[in-house]
C-alpha cells in the first residue's frame, strides 16, 4: 500500500525535517507537502481543488501554531466541507500532555487519530496501514 | 409564660402618672436623658419649634457662636457636600406616610474642624386640616464611630477584593506560563530524543563509548520528558476542570489498583488486607480514585522494609467529615515531623532511594482537597507508615 501525498502542517522546522525523513525512508509516499500553519494548509488544499489535482490522503496536523492553529484549521476544514472533496484522513499531532487537548481532538469527527510527535517509522507505517483499512477498496487511491 | 410577658409589657407601657403634671415631668426627664437631639420641625414656618439640645452644643459650639451664625446655621454646620442631599431629604418628608420612620446619615463640621457623622430618624408628628404635613418629629445622634468603622471596613473589603483579583490574574498567568513552557520545551525535547535514535541508526559500527553516550542522551531526554509530564499533571490537578463524582466501592477500587500492580505485588511477596465493612463506599471521581490507590499502594511497596515481607492494610470507618480510609504499611517509616513537608511537597522526596517522581502524594493531596477531602500521615521510623484519607460519604452527596 502506497499513498500519493502527505501534507505536514507544523510550524516547527526540525519536526518537519524529521517527519520528511521518516516518511521518505518508509518509501510509502510519493510526495510530501509542508504548510507552516493552518492558513497555508487551507491554501494548499484550495489550490489542489482549483487545479483539479489529487488531494493529499494524509494530513499530519499540529495543534499549537502561530497564526491559524490546528483546532481553527479543523473548524475551517469542516466549514468548507473539505472532507467531501477527497479521501483524506487527519492525524492530530501534539506534544501536548493535557487531557483536555486529547479529548477535544478525539471529539472532532474529522480527526482520524491523535499521535505524539514526532512520529516514529513504525508509527508512520501504522498510519498508512490504518488509512488503507479506513478507505473502502474501491475508493482507495492506486 | 407568654401571659406573664404580656402583663409586664402592658405595665411598662402604662406610665404610672397620677396627673397631667406628673406626665409632663416624666416626659421632660426622659427628653433630657435621651442622647443626641430630639426636635420638632414645623414645615409651615420652616423652623425648629422644639429641641432638647442644640445641634451647636452637640458639635461643640457655644450658644453665642450659634447665635452669630443666625440664619446660616445649617449651611455653616453641615458639610457642604451633604447639604443638597439633606435639603432633598427634608423636602421628601412632606410626602412621608403616617407611622413610617425614615432616616439619613450626613456629615457636620464640629467646632474643632473635625467631621461628625449624624444620623437623623424622622416621622410625621402632626398634619394640617388639609392633610399637609405640619410638623415632623425627629432625633439626631452622633454615629461617627459606627460610620467610620463601616467605612474603614468597606475600604478594607475593597482592598481585599482588589488583591484577590490581582492574585487570580497572576495565578491564571502562571498557569498559562506553565502550559506554554511545557509545550515549548516538549517539542525540541521530543525532537532531540528522536534525532538521537536516527543518529544511532545511521552509525553502522559505533564505538562502545559512542553507544554509551547515545544511551545516556536517551536517558537524559526521558528524564526531562518525565519531569515535564509531571509538571503538566500538577498544573492540571491544580486548575483543571472538576470531574463528576460517583459512589465508589472501596473494595473494587482497591482491587483495580492491585490488579494494575499485580507484578510489583507478586515480586515483593506483599500481602494486602482490606476491611471496608464499617464504611464500604465514598463519593469521588472514579478515574482519579483508582490512580490514587495505585500510587498509595505502589508507594508502600517501594518503601517496604528490606527485612520484612510487606503487609499493607486498608481500612475504612465513618468519621465526622464523612469517611476515613487508612492505608498502613510495615515499611521503613518516616522521620516525622521533619519529613512531613517532604512527603506532600511538590517534587520533594523523603527517601533518597529508590527514586520516585516526587509528585504522587502532592497530587493526591491536591486532588482530595479539591473534592473536599484531606490526607494526613503518621509514621514510626523503621516500623510503619499510615496515610489517613478523608472523603465525602455517599449519603452526603447533596451537601
Amino acid at each position: 500500500m502506497h499513498i500519493n501525498k502527505v501534507l505536514l502542517v507544523d510550524d516547527d522546522d526540525i519536526t518537519n525535517i524529521i517527519h520528511r525523513r521518516v516518511i521518505h525512508k518508509s518509501g510509502l509516499v510519493h510526495e510530501v507537502l509542508v504548510a507552516k500553519d493552518g492558513q497555508q494548509a487551507l491554501d494548499i488544499l484550495g489550490d489542489h481543488i482549483d487545479q483539479a489535482m489529487t488531494l493529499p490522503e494524509l494530513i499530519l496536523l499540529d495543534i499549537n501554531m502561530p497564526g491559524m492553529g490546528g483546532f481553527e484549521f479543523l473548524e475551517q476544514y469542516a466549514a468548507r466541507n473539505l472532507a467531501t472533496r477527497g479521501q483524506m484522513i487527519i492525524v492530530m499531532l501534539s506534544t501536548s500532555l493535557l487531557r483536555s487537548d486529547h479529548a477535544r481532538a478525539e471529539a472532532d469527527p474529522n480527526v482520524y487519530s491523535f499521535s505524539e510527535k514526532p512520529i516514529t517509522a513504525d508509527g508512520f507505517a501504522e498510519l498508512v496501514k490504518g488509512y488503507a483499512a479506513n478507505m473502502s477498496p474501491a475508493a482507495a487511491s492506486p | 409564660m407568654q401571659q406573664i410577658a404580656n402583663s409586664i409589657d402592658a405595665q411598662a407601657l402604662r406610665a404610672p402618672f397620677k396627673d397631667e403634671f406628673d406626665a409632663i415631668q416624666f416626659y421632660e426627664q426622659i427628653v433630657s436623658l435621651v442622647p443626641g437631639i430630639l426636635y420638632i420641625y414645623n414645615h409651615k414656618h420652616e423652623t425648629n419649634e422644639y429641641s432638647n439640645n442644640s445641634i451647636g452644643a452637640l458639635l461643640g459650639y457655644s450658644p453665642e457662636e450659634v447665635l452669630e451664625m443666625g440664619e446660616n446655621v445649617l449651611p455653616n454646620l453641615i458639610h457642604p457636600d451633604d447639604l443638597p442631599r439633606l435639603g432633598r431629604y427634608f423636602a421628601s418628608l412632606k410626602s412621608l406616610d403616617d407611622g413610617v420612620t425614615t432616616g439619613i446619615e450626613y456629615r457636620a463640621i464640629a467646632s474643632d474642624g473635625s467631621t461628625v457623622w449624624l444620623r437623623s430618624n424622622d416621622a410625621i408628628f402632626q398634619r394640617d386640616t388639609d392633610g399637609e404635613v405640619l410638623r415632623h418629629i425627629g432625633v439626631s445622634n452622633d454615629v461617627t464611630e459606627q460610620v467610620t468603622k463601616s467605612l474603614r471596613l468597606a475600604e478594607i473589603n475593597k482592598e481585599l477584593e482588589e488583591r484577590t483579583a490581582q492574585l487570580e490574574r497572576s495565578n491564571a498567568e502562571l498557569e498559562q506560563l506553565a502550559y506554554i513552557a511545557t509545550h515549548d520545551l516538549k517539542v525540541p525535547l521530543s525532537n532531540l530524543s528522536h534525532l538521537v535514535e536516527m543518529l544511532e541508526e545511521e552509525l553502522e559500527t559505533p564505538s562502545q563509548e559512542a553507544t554509551e553516550a547515545l544511551g545516556w542522551m536517551q536517558g537524559a531526554c526521558r528524564q526531562a520528558n518525565e519531569k515535564l509530564a509531571a509538571l503538566v499533571r500538577v498544573a492540571e490537578v491544580r486548575s483543571g476542570e472538576l470531574n463528576p463524582r460517583a459512589v465508589i466501592d472501596l473494595a473494587s477500587a482497591t482491587q483495580k489498583a492491585c490488579h494494575a500492580l499485580s507484578c510489583e505485588i507478586a515480586e515483593a511477596g506483599a500481602r494486602i488486607e482490606i476491611d471496608f465493612s464499617a464504611a464500604p463506599a465514598v463519593l469521588f471521581p472514579e478515574f482519579e480514585i483508582s490512580s490514587m490507590f495505585e500510587n498509595l499502594i505502589s508507594n508502600a511497596l517501594r518503601y517496604a522494609h528490606p527485612a520484612r515481607r510487606p503487609v499493607i492494610t486498608l481500612q475504612s470507618r465513618k468519621c465526622a467529615h464523612g469517611v476515613e480510609m487508612c492505608i498502613r504499611d510495615n515499611g521503613r517509616g518516616l522521620s516525622l515531623p521533619q519529613d512531613a513537608e517532604k512527603v506532600f511537597g511538590l517534587f520533594k522526596r523523603a527517601h533518597v532511594h529508590p527514586e520516585g517522581s516526587g509528585i504522587a502524594l502532592y497530587i493526591i493531596r491536591k486532588m482530595l482537597e479539591r473534592y473536599g477531602g484531606s490526607i494526613t500521615v503518621d509514621s514510626s521510623k523503621g516500623e510503619w507508615t499510615e496515610f489517613a484519607l478523608t472523603f465525602t460519604a455517599p449519603e452526603r452527596a447533596g451537601s
